[in-house]
């Protein structure tokens, strides 16, 4: 059975069972083939997206909530309010800050 | 005193206060310091002689009640990149020369004499103080002696580094509380321009000053509130510290050091990876979780903070006082994202502790930490210390107390000279600059800002601000090559916020929130009694003098390039190169 693996951030940490600030804050699930980040995140993990800021897949920013998990993802889930500041902006611009409307997933800006 | 300018003549210790200038009237912070440095400094000039100066500019609405606007900027002519420089900090001098009525403090000449001073600036008086005695004093020493004689001072200078003439000195500021001068404009090398002319600190005393009167009060009014408003409501700027609302007062800047480490760009080992497995350890996470700590184990006697202004009428707060974890007393406030990385990450040290002690121990010699990260790294690369050391780093890091150790010498000339000196040829430097915390290569964009700027690699000189604001910079496509644009874009609206005295964070708040921009266009043009305020045409001539300034100094197209290393090498977990074209730098500051 394949699995993801969800690393969490700041309050998103309670989640898992190694929660300090300094843990691997990381819980592992089976993948389901097709299933969007809006499926894990609301409906497997119970989250709303309102509890979370920047998303990261494979270490690729994420604002597109029906993108299709792929088989093995490194998921990041941070905390709402922690986001991608200064220089990491250039990742993907700006006005994706607090919107997630956009449809851009990943670009390097 | 009201819009004057101060002119500090070190030659013959003489000093006049002089009408700002017409042409001067609209600007401030980085808009003045660049203007002034473009309009009196030779270009070709030796960095530490008499003909290169030292500019010290409040932004346009420090001092006023304008939220998270105290920020204040130093320029001159670099001894690290041979080129412009500002360097921003907020700290108290610069809404102290502001209630003064100062629109700048320029300090020129060269002394004939041997002897160090102070230079104290009041509403009744300008005095040279002779200093003697803090030469080569440690700065935490040093702002407490000068603390107790000018009690909520504004304090601002060359340390040990700067009165050395060393490239990596910056200018120290002290703190609201006055415990710590890491308020620092730290990068260029600043405070050896500063030491050249033999001047330890700046004080400042504004008993008896006013605050800054608007000259449309009723519009300034208006956009302040706004602003407050937009930045309150911000999730990244706004919330209350110790609770699940706002990043920055809870994490400060060093929030970025698990998210850039999840975005693959985590610059690791002198940028050999874009992701440290320890970065959680020296993360904001980490930080709060400290202070959490020892405030319960300590009570009244814990002195580790987050949610910590930086400067007076900051409502962001992102600073923090580091505590230890065996007493709860400070270590060192603020530990920046950057400084966490530069001393931490980069040098793979994972331990808080030695992470926080080696910055304390920059601030104390007046060093820039950025470049004091990457020399270090530069001793680590050469094997003259180890990788991931704590101890041993702050070992080192302390010969530069010693003023004949060799490696002490040569680590204070920054991380190229370092880097010549002991063999190594992995640099990460651009005009001689040392690199900041973002890869260049999964970031491409930091990348052309990084090579283009005349200030040498700096990730605050293109602040990623501008394409909705700016309707022609971006275009549709994001993943575009119009990264030129964009860069020129960015660089252009960083320059108009740092003039204008507000934080750069202020960013969120006015991009993503229409009332934060409307505040930003009320607040500056309510102050300097316009209707408007062009923010693109203004941010645009910065960085077109400071342009010209390095051409006129030798600079080619030919320094606007990263290292090649990050063309050749690539960067894991992206596995990518820096592939932006030479023409695409080059695009950057064509035809404006």
């Amino acid at each position: 059975m394949s699995e993801i693996e969800i690393h969490l951030y700041g309050r998103l940490r309670k989640l898992a069972d190694n929660s300090g600030p300094t843990d691997d804050s990381t819980i592992k699930i089976a993948w389901k083939e097709g299933e969007t980040l809006a499926d894990l995140v609301e409906k497997r993990l119970n989250l709303s997206f309102d509890e979370i800021g920047e998303i990261f897949i494979n270490f690729n920013p994420i604002m597109q909530h029906q993108m299709i998990i792929p088989k093995g993802a490194r998921i990041a889930l941070f905390e709402a309010g922690m986001y991608l500041l200064c220089g990491g902006q250039h990742m993907k611009g700006h006005g994706f800050i607090t919107s997630k409307s956009k449809d851009n997933e990943v670009n390097y800006f | 005193m009201e819009n004057k300018i101060l002119r500090v003549n070190v030659t013959d210790m003489s000093y006049k206060l002089e009408d700002i200038p017409e042409k001067y009237k609209l600007l401030g912070g980085r808009g003045l310091t660049s203007t002034i440095v473009t309009d009196e400094v030779d270009p070709k000039s030796d960095p530490l002689g008499p003909e290169n100066k030292i500019v010290i500019a409040p932004g346009i609405l420090t001092g006023t009640s304008a939220p998270s606007s105290g920020r204040m900027s130093v320029g001159g002519k670099s001894p690290l990149t041979g080129g412009i420089k500002e360097a921003n900090a907020g700290g108290l001098t610069g809404t102290r020369l502001a209630r003064l009525g100062l629109r700048a403090v320029i300090i020129e000449g060269k002394p004939q004499h041997n002897d160090w001073y102070h230079l104290y600036i009041s509403k009744n008086k300008v005095e040279f103080i002779k200093a003697n005695e803090y030469f080569d004093m440690g700065l935490y020493e040093l702002i407490e002696k000068l603390g107790d004689k000018y009690p909520n001072a504004g304090l601002c200078g060359a340390g040990i580094a700067g009165q050395r003439l060393s490239k990596n000195a910056g200018i120290f500021g002290n703190n609201i509380e006055n415990t710590d001068p890491g308020r620092y404009a730290g990068r260029g090398g600043l405070g050896a321009v500063l030491g050249s002319k033999r001047i330890i600190a700046v004080i400042s005393d504004d008993t008896g000053g006013e605050r800054p009167k608007p000259k449309n009060e009723e519009l300034f009014d208006k956009g302040r509130k706004k602003m407050i408003s937009a930045l309150q409501e911000h999730a990244v700027t706004g919330g209350k510290a110790g609770t699940d609302k706002g990043a920055l007062k809870n994490y400060g800047t060093n929030v970025l050091m698990n998210i850039i480490n999840e975005a693959g760009a985590l610059p690791t080992k002198n940028f050999r990876s874009g992701y440290f497995e320890g970065a959680k350890n020296i993360s904001g996470e980490a930080v709060h979780a400290l202070v959490d700590e020892t405030n319960e184990k300590f009570g009244d006697k814990a002195e580790g903070k987050y949610g910590h202004p930086c400067h007076p009428g900051c409502i962001i707060q992102c600073s923090n006082v580091v505590p230890d974890k065996e007493t709860g007393k400070a270590i060192v406030s603020p530990l920046e994202y950057e400084t966490a990385w530069a001393l931490g990450t980069n040098c793979t040290i994972d331990n808080l502790e030695h992470v926080a002690k080696l910055n304390r121990i920059c601030n104390d010699l007046g060093l820039d930490t950025i470049e004091a990260g990457n020399t270090l790294a530069m001793a680590m690369d050469s094997g003259k210390i180890p990788w991931g050391d704590g101890e041993v780093a702050i070992k080192f890091l302390k010969k530069c107390y010693d003023s004949n150790d060799k490696d002490g010498k040569v680590f204070m000339q920054g991380t190229k000279f370092a880097a010549d000196t002991w063999g190594v040829d992995r640099v990460p430097v651009v005009k001689n600059q040392a690199l900041p915390a973002y890869d260049p290569r999964p970031i491409r964009g930091i990348g052309v800002t990084y090579a283009t700027t005349a200030m040498g690699a700096d990730h605050t000189a293109g602040y990623t601000i501008a394409p909705e604001i700016l309707g022609s910079a971006g275009g549709d496509d994001p993943r575009g090559p119009k990264k030129a644009d964009l860069s020129r874009a960015f660089q252009s609206t960083t320059a108009y916020v740092d003039q204008s005295g507000y934080c750069l964070f202020i960013a969120f708040a006015i991009l993503d929130i229409a009332e934060g921009m409307e505040g930003l266009e009320e607040t500056v043009a309510g102050f300097l009694g316009k209707d408007s305020y062009d923010i693109t045409e203004v941010g645009t001539k910065i960085i077109k003098i400071e342009k010209e300034f390095n051409k006129k100094a030798g600079f080619t197209k030919e320094d606007d390039r990263l290292p090649q290393f990050f063309r050749d090498e690539k960067l894991l977990p992206h596995d990518v190169t820096f592939d932006v074209s030479d023409e695409e730098l080059d695009a950057v500051y064509q035809n404006i």
